[in-house]
């Protein structure tokens, strides 16, 4: 290495260090506590004690872990379909050049911009069995009042149904500008071929869209498998733990139990879970994302 | 990257308008897109109407849209009446804008460093940045927490200042260095030829170019520490230091009705905090579209 390469080097070590300090401190460093104390019992006040994978074997004994993975499994299952098929609904329709579209854009968006828990208390109050204004929209078509937050059939459902209000929010924009980026010339060709609208959509847009599907799809589930605060908040993982999600249940153990190791395991059977799934569908990506040219994806 | 934002903002120039489906005109477009508006506007509007009516009238069934009077007092009252909402908002600006402060100096130093400089092993290293934006905050909140308790941190902003000054935004630094990567390093050079010094660099050259980045980067992390609840929900505990999505989670179990708390539910006033606290985002958003639109659109970009 020259002098200057050297100092250049340095420099450039310099500038990161900030972040090679914090991910040493703030990432790496509790990532490795986290799985050590995973071995542990510990209460936070006596000192912590080895167990070895008792707390894994306790978790496979713990009915209360399998509905907290069931119930995010099926909030997952429910939300990440339906919000795809939304926001991409969403984008379509307003991908055209009509005036006053970029309004509508903004309308649409706007819930994704409130505070999680500022949502969660708005549709606690709208999904009231009693006063609430869906029951009385339901009565007037003649329908009767669901209980939506009280019944173990409907609260899941009804935090599904709070999840898709931001159908219009970043998943929207993202699949927006994917559209956006399909060259204008490939429609008008097909058009001319005599491709119907139906068809173009199915042969021409969503292949060279897939990427965009896909990118959306993997952050979808992750995200959708961290849901914490609408069922923190609306339904306190009620009735009868039917809205006891897995994070709820992570901080249950954590934060109010004071189960520090039994919780660290918890935290570290979510990754390992969201590891695979991200795996399978990188693998199952083959089969039907469409890179043009073999691009990156993007 | 500064050309990304503008599709999506500006209505492109087109011979004529098309919508939605051929031989569907104007109107029909119109109808459906304002009609799916509508659905989504619904919760915002019943909150709205709520927070102006009185108690007496909020439970009334079947339930009527137009408050009578308009008892505007109900935002006084949320403001702060018994649960100080204004000192909340005081707490959330303080562990908003020192954090984005933080995030946009360091972030962007580390960007420089990631961007103009040649080191050993930089390309791993910039891998383990992109790397942890998959890691889910819950794996990590439990050491966290403990780490934090062991230095004394908890209850205090530490937990939120400190990290931030340590470039914990993975998603910052790579929208920093894609913008950083877009400026010619002839630019360096010939700063270093007059005689400047790589931070003056990077303060009088680099940062004033970045000014869209910067400014992406800046209400991208505005609005996610603005509605972030988990994190004061773990590391704070005393209520006067309460930022407003944990302060909105007490009130509600104030005068939600439920036990525990004022005895009777008072939605007038919940949904009056709700709408206060959401206020701030939508400003900056309304004020920041194109920047904030950018960043979004950036995150889906990473893939």
């Amino acid at each position: 290495m020259t002098p200057r390469a050297r100092r250049e080097a340095l420099t450039g070590f310099l500038l990161i260090l900030p972040w090679g300090l914090g991910f040493l401190a703030f990432t790496a460093g509790p990532m490795a506590i986290s799985l050590g104390l995973s071995l542990t019992k510990w209460d936070i006040l006596t000192a912590p004690q080895y167990v070895g994978l008792a707390n894994f074997a306790n978790l496979w004994r713990d009915p209360l872990f399998w509905t907290a993975l069931r119930n995010t499994l099926a909030y997952t299952l429910l939300t990440v379909p339906l919000s795809l098929a939304g926001s991409l609904t969403l984008a379509l329709l307003l991908n055209r050049r009509v005036p006053a579209v970029s309004v509508f854009r903004a309308l649409f968006y706007l819930p994704e911009l409130m505070p999680t828990v500022a949502t969660a208390i708005i549709w606690t109050w709208l999904l009231n069995t009693h006063f609430g204004l869906l029951n009385y929209l339901l009565s007037r078509l003649g329908l009767p009042p669901v209980a939506w937050l009280e019944s173990t059939t409907w609260a899941l459902p009804s935090l599904v149904l709070m999840g898709l209000w931001t159908i219009g929010g970043n998943r929207m924009l993202i699949f927006l500008a994917g559209l956006q980026g399909i060259p204008e010339e490939l429609h008008e060709a097909a058009a001319l071929d005599g491709a119907s609208r139906g068809r173009r959509l199915w042969h021409v847009t969503l292949p060279l869209l897939s990427p965009v599907i896909f990118f959306n799809l993997v952050l979808g589930v992750i995200a959708s498998f961290q849901v914490f605060t609408p069922a923190y908040i609306v339904t306190n993982g009620g009735p009868a733990d039917s809205t006891l999600v897995y994070v709820l249940y992570l901080y249950r153990n954590g934060f109010q139990y004071f189960q520090m190791g039994y919780a660290a395991a918890m935290a570290w059977v979510m990754l390992v879970l969201l590891l695979a799934f991200t795996w399978v569908q990188f693998r199952l990506m083959q089969r039907w994302v469409y890179y043009e040219g073999g691009a990156t994806p993007g | 990257m500064s050309g990304l934002a503008a599709p999506l903002t500006r209505v492109r120039r087109g011979p004529r308008p098309r919508y939605a489906a051929a031989g569907a005109g104007p109107v029909a477009y119109y109808t459906l897109v304002a009609a799916g508006a509508a659905v989504v506007l619904l919760p915002i509007l019943w909150a709205v109407s709520t927070s102006l009516k009185t108690a007496g009238q909020v439970f009334a069934f079947p339930p009527e849209a137009i408050p009578r009077p308009f008892a505007w007092g109900n935002y006084a009252e949320a403001w702060s009446g018994t649960v100080p909402f204004d000192r909340f908002f005081v707490n959330t600006l303080v562990i908003t804008i020192v954090p984005v402060v933080g995030t946009i100096l360091s972030c962007s130093l580390v960007a420089y460093g990631f961007a103009f400089f040649r080191f050993p092993l930089r390309n791993l290293l910039f891998l383990i940045v992109l790397a942890t934006l998959m890691i889910p905050s819950q794996v990590t909140v439990i050491p966290m927490y403990i780490v934090f308790r062991y230095l004394g941190w908890l209850d205090t902003y530490k937990p939120f200042i400190v990290p931030a000054f340590l470039a914990d935004s993975a998603f910052s630094i790579f929208l920093l260095r894609q913008f950083f990567l877009t400026i010619p390093l002839d630019l360096r050079d010939a700063a270093t030829i007059d005689g400047a010094g790589p931070m003056t660099f990077y303060w009088r050259i680099l940062m004033p170019l970045s000014r869209a980045a910067v400014t992406t980067v800046a209400v991208i992390s505005f609005v996610s520490r603005w509605n972030d609840f988990f994190g004061p929900l773990i590391y704070l505990s005393s209520i006067p230091k309460f930022p407003v999505s944990l302060g909105l989670s007490f009130f509600k179990t104030f005068y939600g009705g439920g036990s525990g708390g004022a005895g009777v539910p008072h939605m007038e006033w919940l949904m009056a905090a709700a709408l206060l606290v959401s206020l701030p985002t939508i400003v900056v958003f309304a004020f920041a579209q194109r920047a904030y639109i950018r960043g979004v659109i950036m995150s889906g970009l990473r893939g």
